[in-house]
């Protein structure tokens, strides 16, 4: 599989556990000038960034491994331009992280962590 | 939304009172605390999350402000956990303040639990002076804080209790006010003089010593009861007064060192004895945020430095100011701060590096050089403000056995509360109370010697070369002792007394 497509199927899978999980999407794909947000979901008046990880069995690192410093500044800059934008009628935010590991073409495991940065 | 906590943070001996704002917005999670907050200040923010998490309560998904006024103070230390919960709870709209008026100080534990926390007397002084209605406090430090009249001491063990009370539906009685009813049981627990067998003379001394407030040098060899001596003249100084009694309980509060000292409660005068390798700062106070030291914490009782001549030289030298000023003054980058420290200094040492130059029966094994440079550790301006040096000798194996017990306490502290009470209508309310803080002019005025008493000095002068500074040091003591005998003027017997009390001035030591 190559890489971006295993990053779609990914995201297909997170967008999938969140609707089992009760929230509805927002927006997939948040495009700005300097990054964009994966999936934005609302459950009960809270909006959720997701970050989506996906990876391959064996590689050794895990999805949590993969939001490093950078990128948890950029996901922060993001979510705070939705927040101007778009986020007026919402009360809480968070980001979360869903990791995703393939195991060939079977999904082996979805995680998520809830509320991953804090200023 | 903004909740506003009313919280206080001690300076010194002193609490000042802190606003504490939280604003809760939206935005992101985040947990920000202005107002120069130090970094036990900045940390609370993660006990304030777990401790709200484990209490039941929700943690706002929301920028959370905290601002602790005025601004321009630093903050310290981990008093102000539980009134930042209360904050966050009362912006989150998790809590609705139904009782106000109260100054709320605390640490949390992660589980909710309350801490116990330093100065909570001080926060407790403070409320009732700027008319509060009452503090929430740890629990375990209500006992203390009860020591404060008209304000409701509201004793807490967790988050959620706090929470019940400021919201109106728990009820917590206050504690009950502990000053009036402690007074008289304090002197059950001091060691009495009635156990020290023999060293009338020296008992004499040490009552003199307290009844004039006079400093006071023990010298004699190991073994002859100089601690244990000591160790009693607290048991024979006058009662203290509440305000006394609340000032001294004050420091011991702010030192954190609190757990013993308001168990024996308050009106027990303070003995404390640093070991000699006490640095200057233990001994004065010091740190970032000034502590108060040894000097402070022996306020309006007594100071004990055992093995003087091993205390370090600038250790020494800094108990000169607060000798003479009764307060010493810390200054630091972010504060300045003023202890209170009158104390009674009694200092005991031996007469030589082997310890047995006095004693009449064991060979002392020093060269004269040695006993000097041992002796003269101690410099003259701090032999200045020691008014009676008295030696020690060996007890005899006589008195050791003999089943008559001596003196209680009791009777001499009478004696002795007689005496202060004749020096207190003689300086009247100036800013001295007692002989020892006479200076030359007061001593010309209030030392009226008899003729032949006069001659006697004279003649004591001169023939034990005594020095210039012990002329005046005689007279003090002498007043002192005529107090005792209740006569206004000072007669020949009451200066043979005093000058026995000099004598390191006298010659008899090797220089």
């Amino acid at each position: 599989m190559k890489k971006s497509e295993l990053a779609r199927a990914g995201e297909d899978c997170a967008v999938k556990h969140l609707i089992d999980k009760g929230y509805s999407i927002i927006e997939r794909n948040f495009r700005t000038g300097f990054g964009e947000i994966d999936i934005i979901a609302e459950k009960a008046g809270d909006i959720v960034f997701a970050e989506v990880k996906s990876r391959t069995e064996g590689t050794g690192f895990t999805p949590a491994e993969a939001v490093n410093f950078k990128k948890r500044r950029q996901l922060v800059r993001l979510s705070d331009y939705y927040i101007a934008r778009r986020g007026r009628k919402y009360n809480n935010f968070r980001i979360d992280l869903i990791g995703v590991v393939f195991k060939t073409d079977r999904i082996s495991d979805i995680e998520h962590w809830e509320n991953i940065i804090e200023e | 939304m903004l909740a506003r906590i009313k919280s206080s943070c001690v300076y010194g001996i002193d609490a000042h009172l802190i606003d504490i704002e939280v604003d809760i917005s939206r935005g992101l999670p985040a947990n920000v605390i202005v107002g120069l907050p130090d970094t036990a200040v900045k940390e609370s923010r993660d006990r304030v999350k777990s401790a709200i998490q484990n209490s039941g309560f929700k943690y706002p998904l929301k920028r959370v402000t905290v601002n602790l006024a005025p601004a321009d103070l630093k903050k310290e230390g981990s008093v102000f956990d539980l009134p930042i919960a209360l904050g966050v709870l009362s912006a989150s709209g998790q809590l609705k303040t139904g009782r106000d008026g109260y100054i709320v100080i605390g640490e949390l534990a992660l589980d909710g639990r309350v801490r116990s926390i330093s100065g909570a007397l001080s926060v407790a002084m403070m409320c009732s002076k700027d008319n509060f209605r009452g503090i929430i406090l740890p629990s375990e430090n209500a006992e203390e804080a009860s020591y404060v009249e008209g304000i409701d001491i509201i004793g807490v063990s967790s988050l959620s209790e706090a929470a019940d009370f400021i919201s109106g539906i728990g009820i917590i009685s206050p504690r009950k006010n502990k000053c009036r009813a402690d007074i008289s049981q304090t002197n059950a627990d001091y060691v009495d003089f009635s156990e020290v067998k023999g060293q009338e003379h020296v008992k004499r001394a040490l009552e003199i010593a307290v009844a004039g407030g006079h400093n006071i040098l023990m010298i004699g060899p190991p073994g002859t009861g100089k601690t244990m001596l000591a160790r009693r003249v607290s048991s024979i100084m006058p009662d203290m007064s509440i305000e006394e009694a609340l000032e001294t309980a004050k420091i011991h509060s702010t030192a954190g060192i609190n757990k013993k000292y308001f168990r024996d409660g308050i009106f027990k005068r303070p003995f404390r004895s640093p070991h000699h390798t006490a640095s200057d700062v233990a001994i004065i106070g010091g740190g970032q945020f000034p502590k108060p030291g040894e000097v402070s914490l022996a306020h309006n009782g007594v100071l004990f430095l055992d093995e003087l001549p091993e205390f370090r030289r600038n250790v020494l030298e800094v108990l000169r100011q607060p000798l003479e000023d009764r307060e010493v003054t810390v200054s630091r980058v972010k504060n300045t701060i003023t202890f209170p420290a009158s104390y009674m200094l009694i200092a005991a040492m031996n007469p030589c590096p082997c310890g047995y130059f006095t004693d009449p029966e064991r060979e002392c094994r020093c060269t004269p050089l040695q006993v000097q440079r041992y002796i003269s550790k101690i410099s003259g301006p701090l032999m200045d403000r020691i008014d009676i040096h008295i030696e020690v000798p060996v007890v005899k194996f006589k008195d050791i056995a003999s089943k008559k017990t001596a003196e209680p306490s009791v009777h001499i502290k009478a004696r002795i509360e007689k005496t202060r009470k004749i020096q207190k209508s003689r300086f009247g309310a100036g800013k001295i109370h007692c002989n020892s803080q006479m200076n030359s002019k007061q001593i010309k005025k209030h030392c009226l010697i008899e003729e032949d008493a006069e001659d006697l000095l004279n003649k004591a002068m001169d023939n034990l070369c005594l020095s210039a500074r012990a002329y005046d040091k005689i007279k003090k003591i002498a007043r002192t002792i005529a107090d005792m005998d209740e006569s206004p003027r000072i007669i020949s017997k009451h200066i043979a007394e005093a000058v026995q009390y000099r004598s390191l001035d006298k010659n008899i030591w090797p220089a």
